[in-house]
């Protein structure tokens, strides 16, 4: 046990790095679409593209989004690494859940605020960028935190394209070893503080702005 | 005093329901217009309507004798508009709330908006408030921090949206005094209110709304001691009967 240990952290790092960067990039698309989606009506034609896209993420397992990314992509013409190829499967789906995040945080936000940002002189993209997404935003980040903690033990999934990740190296190990249950309960282990470790932070995030202003405001 | 806003024939409609019908309004410069009636009268959407808020289905809104349409009206921060909700950005500090619509929509520099929000936080008397994010003050406070932040757009004409009726009775007075202060500074005000006292007291002019048409416009003194319609005496009667 203890001499595999040290040879399951680089793939270790592999599962922070694919799951941490999908996870920045679902988030930023999510709130881009997620905003249009709130502030149009719904027969706008972006509206209608990621309703659609939505509903394909949703509908279909992850493994087969997985697969898609792997024998598509190429198909299409662009080569890529693995490693970036799980990027692209895992922030497709994520970016799914993070419209549907975005979307409900922004329109939960009282229409007051529009009101009175629209009888000061302010255009809708500076009411957006200044008034309504710092306040969405701080409701997002429970909704956030669990789509984060989904997404780490998704990446698992990516073994199937070979992407040496915590899990597949596992699965190496295993079949070089022959010590299953123990290679087992080590991998159980070693996701456990990542994903503890963003429910801290999302918590530390979600206390930090709970002091510097309204307790109300906050949908947890 | 030169007119400063004209209303004509304005009509507003929520889809079929027809609230506000073919008003006519006139201000003079300096005026102070008060408007009161019972729920449902429209007297909130005309004043969502004067604001830019509610788009008028027909009619024109003159401001110095010069037809403009809502784009222009919130543009130019023709008006500063009040509400009953305060709608203060809970995330930002009182201060901030002023600064910020100076810096991105008046384009002023950051001291220079930091200088002209002490001026109108002290101007309604929070300016020792200004650190704290507006879930941190009373009712009243914010109120009045709404106030100084539509002040701070320099705005022709003040509309206040019910600015009391979400407030305790204590906080009342403060948001009142400020009120009274900026008409005494010679700012032209619309203010839709039930405080009759109040209403007696600034107005120059007072209008009864009900079922989207005024009923009855006259002096405060007239209004309230000599008033021509039934409706009117009926109306002073329910709100004065305590």
């Amino acid at each position: 046990m203890v001499e595999v240990f040290p040879r399951l952290l680089p793939p270790l790092w592999v599962t922070i790095k694919v799951s941490f960067i999908s996870l920045f990039l679902a988030f930023f698309i999510g709130l881009f679409f997620g905003s249009i989606n709130s502030v149009f009506s719904k027969l706008n034609p972006i509206n209608l593209v990621s309703r659609f896209y939505v509903w394909i993420v949703l509908c279909t397992p992850i493994i087969i989004q997985i697969y898609a990314a792997y024998l598509l992509l190429p198909k299409i013409g662009i080569k890529l690494d693995v490693f970036w190829v799980g990027v692209i499967a895992l922030t497709f789906n994520s970016a799914g859940y993070q419209i549907e995040i975005s979307r409900a945080s922004i329109t939960s936000i009282d229409k007051g605020q529009y009101e009175a940002s629209k009888t000061l002189g302010m255009g809708l993209f500076t009411t957006m960028i200044y008034i309504i997404i710092p306040q969405a935003i701080k409701r997002m980040l429970p909704a956030t935190a669990n789509e984060a903690s989904h997404l780490i033990k998704a990446s698992a999934v990516l073994s199937v394209i070979a992407l040496l990740e915590l899990h597949k190296a596992a699965i190496n190990l295993q079949g070089n070893s022959f010590k299953f249950i123990e290679l087992l309960a080590l991998q159980a282990f070693l996701y456990l503080p990542i994903v503890l470790g963003t429910s801290y932070i999302a918590n530390f995030l979600q206390k930090k702005n709970d002091d510097k202003s309204s307790r109300i405001d906050l949908v947890k | 005093m030169p007119n400063i806003l004209s209303i004509k024939n304005l009509n507003v409609f929520y889809e079929k329901f027809h609230a506000v019908k073919d008003i006519d309004l006139s201000l003079n410069e300096g005026e102070i217009f008060v408007i009161c009636g019972p729920s449902g009268s429209g007297k909130s959407t005309l004043i969502r309507a004067i604001a830019g808020l509610e788009k008028p289905k027909s009619g024109e809104i003159l401001i110095n004798n010069k037809a403009m349409n809502e784009k222009e009206v919130l543009n130019k921060n023709i008006f500063g508009m009040v509400f009953q909700q305060f709608n203060l950005f809970p995330h930002l500090s009182i201060l901030e709330n002023i600064t910020l619509p100076l810096m991105k929509v008046k384009k002023i520099s950051k001291s220079e908006s930091i200088e002209i929000a002490h001026g109108v936080l002290s101007k309604v008397k929070i300016l020792d408030q200004k650190d704290k994010h507006p879930s941190k003050l009373s009712g009243g406070q914010q109120q009045r921090c709404a106030i100084a932040r539509s002040l701070a757009m320099n705005p022709k004409i003040m509309l206040f949206d019910e600015p009391t009726s979400a407030l305790d009775p204590e906080m009342i007075n403060e948001v009142l005094d400020v009120m009274t202060d900026l008409a005494s500074a010679g700012m032209t005000m619309i203010i839709v209110t039930h405080e009759m006292g109040f209403a007696k007291k600034i107005a120059n002019k007072i209008i009864l709304m009900d079922n989207g048409e005024i009923i009855e416009s006259n002096t405060p003194n007239n209004f309230f001691n000599n008033p021509e319609t039934e409706r009117t005496k009926s109306f002073l009667n329910q709100v004065l009967q305590h």
